[in-house]
């Protein structure tokens, strides 16, 4: 009997402190483990705003990068977005154009056209443009060759590469310009002479593609063959314009005041074709005071375009 | 007596363990965030790079089509004016 209550003695001392040790070990870990949470959290708590600092600079970083990847992009497309800027150019044009013709709009527009050329002379004309910040349309023919009529030591075709830099439309005025040497023959003799100076332009202004066409002497030199004519034009994509004012510099102009008299007398629509020669000293001698002067009527000096009204299509 | 003595001391042991124990257990779920740090460091220093990358294409092309620019703002300054004329 005390063996046995010795033994259970033992025993129930051995259990206890067994039992107490292992109390005694979970709640260290309790502690240590509790202690080391504290240190985590607080830790954690500064990597937080950390992170924080850095996903702003991250955010930054990925705006700034898609920035410059949208101006690649932007880049990538420069040829479609100056075809585009040219096509808003010409609609707002066409606008403005019919808030004129619906009397919605008091401007006046003045197309300023030069024929026959290039001629070295037209260098002379682009300037004066240049200097008024004015397009105009140059409606060119091969009539000269290669070599300027004016300057027969210098290339002319080379101009039609320079209409186009500065912001001119180059326009068809066939490449014989032959009125009374068979370019009226025949609708096609004349359509022919059509493509074959759009294919000269084509050559000199990097495909450069004209679709106006304005007949050597104006399309009544055509006489019957004028319908048939338009109709061939039509056909292949071609408008067509006359002109409504001149200073009559393809005649025989004799004085700058004759010139200046004409071109005056000629100005009276809300919308004019004005008709010059590249060739002429006279109208290059005139051309900035008929710009002032135009200007100071309330007219904007614009380039032709298909789309316009004035064209006949 | 003994018996109560050694079923309190057993509590007490159980209730420690589970303490100890879901301390253990919390801590261990507890999330490091330096990882997520140095993974936004790595995340930085490459778009910086993709960025500097990006910066010399964009000079290039803006060098190979300066002519095209210039022509292009031309253009754009024209539109600017016609739209003035309109109503």
């Amino acid at each position: 009997m005390g063996r046995k209550s010795k033994k259970s003695g033992k025993l129930f001392i051995v259990s206890s402190i067994f039992l107490l040790l292992i109390s005694i070990i979970f709640l260290l870990a309790y502690f240590y483990f509790d202690t080391e949470i504290h240190k985590t959290d607080k830790k954690n708590g500064t990597i937080i705003k950390l992170k924080e600092e850095k996903n702003v600079l991250l955010t930054s970083k990925k705006e700034e990068l898609s920035k410059i990847e949208a101006n690649i992009t932007e880049l990538d497309d420069l040829e479609t977005k100056l075809f585009n800027t040219k096509k808003k150019y010409y609609g707002t044009i066409k606008e403005l154009e019919d808030q004129i013709i619906s009397g919605k709009n008091d401007k006046k527009i003045a197309y300023l056209t030069f024929d026959d050329g290039p001629y070295y002379n037209t260098y002379k004309v682009l300037d004066i443009l240049d200097k008024y910040g004015v397009s105009a349309t140059f409606f060119t023919t091969t009539i000269n060759g290669e070599n300027c009529y004016d300057k027969k030591d210098t290339n002319c075709l080379v101009l039609y590469k320079e209409y186009v830099k500065r912001g001119h439309t180059i326009a068809n005025h066939t490449f014989t310009h032959a009125i009374w040497r068979g370019l009226y023959k025949s609708a096609d003799s004349f359509i022919e002479a059509v493509i074959n100076q759009e294919n000269q332009v084509k050559k000199y202004a990097d495909g450069y593609k004209t679709n106006i066409v304005r007949f050597p002497g104006g399309s009544s030199t055509a006489g019957k063959l004028k319908t048939s004519i338009i109709e061939k034009l039509r056909e292949k994509g071609y408008g067509w314009v006359d002109w409504s004012a001149q200073d009559g510099d393809g005649g025989s102009l004799k004085s700058t005041e004759e010139a200046w008299n004409n071109l005056k007398s000629s100005i009276n629509q809300d919308i004019e074709v004005i008709l010059f020669h590249d060739y002429s000293s006279i109208t290059t001698e005139i051309l900035p005071e008929a710009i002032e002067y135009l200007d100071s009527k309330g007219y904007v000096m614009l380039p032709l375009f298909y789309e316009s009204n004035v064209i006949n299509k | 007596m003994k018996k109560i003595i050694i079923i309190f001391l057993l509590c007490i042991s159980i209730s420690c363990m589970f303490f100890g124990i879901s301390k253990y257990l919390e801590y261990n779920n507890l999330n490091i965030e330096s990882d997520d740090l140095s993974k936004m460091d790595k995340e930085i220093k490459f778009l910086d790079e993709k960025i500097k990358q990006k910066e010399e294409e964009y000079r290039k092309l803006q060098a190979d089509n300066s002519s095209l620019l210039e022509e292009l703002k031309i253009w754009e300054e024209k539109v600017k004016k016609v739209e003035s004329y309109l109503l």
